[in-house]
């Protein structure tokens, strides 16, 4: 049976309906504008109902399929983008839904002053994502050479000074890239109104050769871009044995926030 | 800092002056600002009482994607204060979240 719900996806200053017209939702439904006074949600009507896909079980079933979530997820994060391209938005967190536009509204009411500072707060922002890499550690090449026959005399020796050389090369990789980190951060810090690491992101889900020291999340004036873009080239340069990389502009997800009155 | 602020006008989009299309953002980003970032709405337990099969599928929501999640080391579920299992759920006590004057770390 299906029932509606309504998917929330940013709280923004009110939006055209001409900018709504061109995205589409989790659900591929089209998105629209709850207003209350100064304020919208812009939300999608999805399927909660035991047959949909936002309904419980199948919502379960889904969120542990990758690729359905990375769907979803890009899609939120698609209709976020493309409301905070245009108005001041902040951003929900992946999944918040309502039971019908009146509990929108309600939420609206219940934390106005509270999305009303959150959104003063990113307005003329925009969040950037720099991430520091270790250097590839070049110590001798264990894994290159094959192990000495056995029995070869000495080798077994030498093969293990090289093991342990590599180790040790490995160590100083990541320590210089701990150092690096935490000069990057401090530079764009200023750089920023504000800024925060985040979780090194794992190397199995980056897929980089080596480990990232710094996952760093900046809030940056949209006036200042040119000089904080500028700023990482200055590291990059000053930096040229770890990889930096750069992304950005987006939402300010990892800069708002609605403190419980 | 704060003159930059002063300087943007309330109703400035950050898109307003950036040529630049949206770029495709990798999927790791993406998950970790929509899984663990953006708005918590604090009293969602609060209100959810009164709504319980929505305060139910968002905590299915973040249990169901704990398998995946692992197996990408990703953990963010510990620190979340819904499945951490201490209490009432109230995000307040969270400063993960207070983030936008303080400069962490």
């Amino acid at each position: 049976m299906s029932e509606s719900g309504c998917y929330l996806y940013a709280i923004a200053a009110p939006v055209d309906d001409g900018v709504l017209g061109g995205l589409r939702g989790v659900a591929g439904e089209p998105v629209r504008a709850v207003r209350h006074r100064d304020l919208v949600a812009v939300v999608g009507t999805v399927d909660v109902g035991a047959t949909g896909a936002f309904g419980e079980e199948a919502l379960a079933r889904n969120l542990n399929d990758l690729g359905w979530l990375e769907h979803a997820a890009r899609a939120h994060h698609a209709v976020v983008d493309g409301v905070a391209r245009a108005v001041p938005a902040a951003p929900l967190r992946l999944a918040t839904i309502c039971a019908d536009d009146d509990g929108v509204r309600d939420r609206l009411e219940r934390w106005h002053d509270g999305f009303r500072r959150a959104l003063d707060e990113v307005t003329g922002r925009a969040e950037w994502s720099v991430k520091v890499f270790a250097p590839s550690s070049r110590g001798p090449g264990v894994d290159a050479e094959p192990a000495p026959a056995a029995g070869t005399p000495g080798s077994g020796a030498a093969y293990l000074i090289r093991r342990k050389a590599a180790a040790t090369a490995r160590d100083d990789a990541l320590a210089r890239a701990t150092e690096v980190a935490e000069d990057v951060h401090a530079e764009l810090a200023a750089h920023a109104v504000g800024a925060r690491r985040l979780a090194g992101q794992d190397q199995r889900l980056t897929g980089g050769a080596t480990p990232m020291s710094l996952n760093g999340a900046y809030l940056v004036p949209i006036d200042d871009s040119g000089g904080f873009e500028a700023a990482v080239e200055a590291l990059r340069a000053r930096y040229t044995d770890c990889r930096i990389e750069v992304a950005g502009p987006w939402p300010a997800y990892s800069f708002v926030t609605v403190e419980q009155s | 800092m704060t003159d930059a602020r002063e300087r943007a006008p309330l109703t400035r989009p950050y898109g307003s002056s950036l040529a630049a299309p949206p770029q495709p953002a990798n999927l790791a980003d993406i998950l970790e600002r929509v899984l663990d970032k953006g708005i918590v709405i604090a009293g969602d337990i609060r209100v959810n009482l009164l709504d319980i099969e929505l305060l139910t599928i968002k905590i299915r929501l973040l249990v169901a994607s704990v398998d995946k999640a692992q197996e990408m080391g990703i953990d963010w579920w510990r620190r979340d204060p819904m499945l951490s299992g201490d209490g009432d759920g109230n995000a307040n006590g969270n400063d993960e979240r207070k983030a936008v004057e303080s400069k962490d770390e």
